[in-house]
């Protein structure tokens, strides 16, 4: 297992290669059928928003040890204009109204910890872990 | 079933050049004396009240057995480097100790044991070169400190596997998912509900309600103390869930007070369909299902 | 590749494959809207059974697709949301709001015929 999955999304169809990639290396992982479907959704909003409002980018998915613990490292970058408020862009309020519908802050609830870098001009990378349970059977 | 692994493993550990040559030391007496150490260990383990059932029950010749791998897996790790066959071994014996239902204390003992076992006979070898008795008790205190830490390790986590199966029982039991009639589940929740249980108990609602097709779920939280707005939110979310997948649930057992106290936080309960209690909240059910209950005259007897 | 549509009497059935793109979303939004005007259809049962990821783009336009329906004339269910996609849309968010939702292929069909007043024509 590579230690890191670049996926590079150009195009609709990277959004689902890349959800596929989450899904395969979620289950590797030991993630419950639950956790990869949010892994798999959670994927699919930020690949989208790339798509969306940068044009083209990137999600990197990674295997992260914390002691004891592994889990799944999402990573969506992308060179587009950036986020000029993203604490405004974190609130309810956007979700799923379906109009600016960014899907961050529901990206952030379906994973475990969540941290956007953004800022106007210089593109945006959006960070996100789903972490697995503590012990193997 | 195969043992939990600690992913970050600590590295082996590197002795320095002169620990080499205690250790070399250390074996020497080691080998000279193993029959004394062991029996002397197991007479200690005889008359422990955790270990002599063991003890008696095992045979002899494997018991020699056991000792002479363990000899020579330290060796070859303390000597020749080679510490992960011997890091295994220990991690082994961590989480059988534990399965075993040891107490922690006896486990400690039973590593910290060999030292004070070998410890007469170091000094009868080396007592008259008072340096050299120094580095062999210290390079066997660095062996014993890894021992102790690598079975202590594997210890917890055998522990901690057992209490997590233990709490996964429990969750089970108290998140019963009852088929009451066709289309009809009862969900009868027991016990505080923190974000973890909350999710459990999605899941488990709407994996009963695909498992039993059910269009309608009634959700009992009578017995769930304290209501405040995380949980409502989550009881939301629940029946947000449901009705996803084509099912209706009614809450009951919301009492006044909770549904006060919840009104004045502020929760939106528009989206609950709660009625007072189970009982109640079967007839609404049923009656959202299209049953209607008719009571059946008992035949008048002829005497 | 066509998102496959069994025709049962007068309700449409169909079956989104596990991995649908947006542009076959949009095209059968626009099939649908004809189908359901030419053939006189009564009702659309949307199957999203197979169906392992629903983000709120593909939530949109499940809800974009049972509106055109519906003004079309016809009524729209949505049928096999699994219980980890529910799961997942209720934390996204997302909701189906005003489209009318069902377990199976058969609640789904009864629905209908009481919505449409045994309109379906299924015979029954």
């Amino acid at each position: 297992m590579a230690d890191e999955h670049r996926v590079p999304i150009r195009s609709e169809a990277d959004v689902l290669t890349a959800r596929h990639r989450g899904r395969e290396l979620g289950a590797l992982l030991g993630l419950s059928s639950t956790d990869l479907i949010l892994v798999a959704t959670a994927i699919s909003e930020l690949a989208r928003n790339i798509l969306q409002y940068a044009g083209k980018g990137e999600v990197t998915l990674r295997v992260v040890n914390r002691g004891r613990h592994r889990g799944l490292e999402i990573v969506a970058s992308d060179d587009g204009p950036g986020i000029p408020d993203v604490a405004r862009a974190l609130e309810d309020g956007y979700s799923s109204s379906g109009g600016l519908g960014l899907g961050l802050p529901g990206a952030r609830r379906l994973l475990d910890e969540f941290e956007i870098h953004s800022e106007p001009g210089k593109g945006t990378v959006v960070r996100g872990t789903k972490w697995a349970p503590d012990v193997a059977d | 079933m195969e043992r939990a692994r600690p992913l970050a493993e600590p590295p082996a550990p590197s002795l320095a050049v002169d620990e080499q040559a205690a250790l070399r030391d250390f074996f020497e007496v080691y080998d000279a004396h193993h029959e004394e150490v062991s029996a002397a260990l197991l007479e200690w383990a005889r008359g422990h009240p955790e270990l002599r059932a063991w003890v008696e029950g095992t045979p002899p010749e494997e018991h020699a057995e056991r000792q002479r791998r363990s000899r020579e897996l330290m060796r070859r790790a303390a000597l020749d480097g080679e510490w992960e066959p011997y890091l295994e071994h220990l991690r082994t014996q961590g989480m059988t100790y534990s399965q075993a239902g040891l107490s922690f204390r006896t486990w400690f003992e039973v590593v910290a044991g060999f030292r004070r076992v070998i410890h007469p006979h170091l000094v009868e070898a080396y007592g008259g070169d008072l340096p050299r008795l120094g580095a062999v008790l210290g390079a066997v205190n660095r062996l014993l400190e890894v021992a102790l830490a690598t079975v202590g390790e594997a210890y917890l986590e055998a522990k901690e596997e057992q209490i997590r199966a233990q709490q996964e029982a429990i969750r089970e039991l108290s998140t019963p998912v009852l088929p009451v009639r066709e289309g009809l589940i009862i969900l009868p929740l027991v016990g505080a509900i923190d974000s973890t249980r909350a999710q459990q108990i999605t899941e488990r609602l709407l994996r009963g309600i695909e498992a039993h097709r059910a269009r309608l779920v009634v959700l009992d939280i009578t017995g769930v103390p304290a209501v405040d707005s995380a949980v409502a939110n989550h009881l939301l979310q629940t029946v947000r869930a449901a009705r996803l997948m084509g099912a209706t649930v009614v809450v009951t057992g919301m009492s006044a007070a909770n549904a006060q106290t919840l009104v004045r936080i502020g929760v939106d309960l528009s989206g609950l369909n709660t009625v007072g209690d189970l009982r109640g909240g079967l007839e609404e059910a049923d009656r959202l299902l299209g049953y209607r209950t008719v009571r059946v005259e008992p035949e008048a007897r002829a005497d | 590749m066509t998102v496959p549509v069994l025709r049962l009497g007068r309700t449409l059935i169909v079956t989104l494959p596990s991995a649908v793109s947006d542009t076959e979303m949009l095209e059968l939004q626009d099939r649908l809207a004809e189908e359901v005007g030419e053939l006189g259809i009564r009702g659309v049962v949307l199957d999203v059974s197979v169906v392992d990821v629903l983000d709120s783009f593909a939530t949109r336009t499940l809800r974009g697709i049972a509106q055109t329906v519906r003004l079309r004339g016809a009524r729209a269910v949505i049928v096999g949301v699994r219980p980890e996609v529910a799961f997942s849309m209720v934390r996204l968010g997302l909701t189906l709001e005003d489209v009318p939702t069902a377990l199976d292929l058969e609640e789904a069909l009864d629905h209908l015929d009481r919505a449409t007043g045994g309109g379906t024509g299924r015979g029954r």
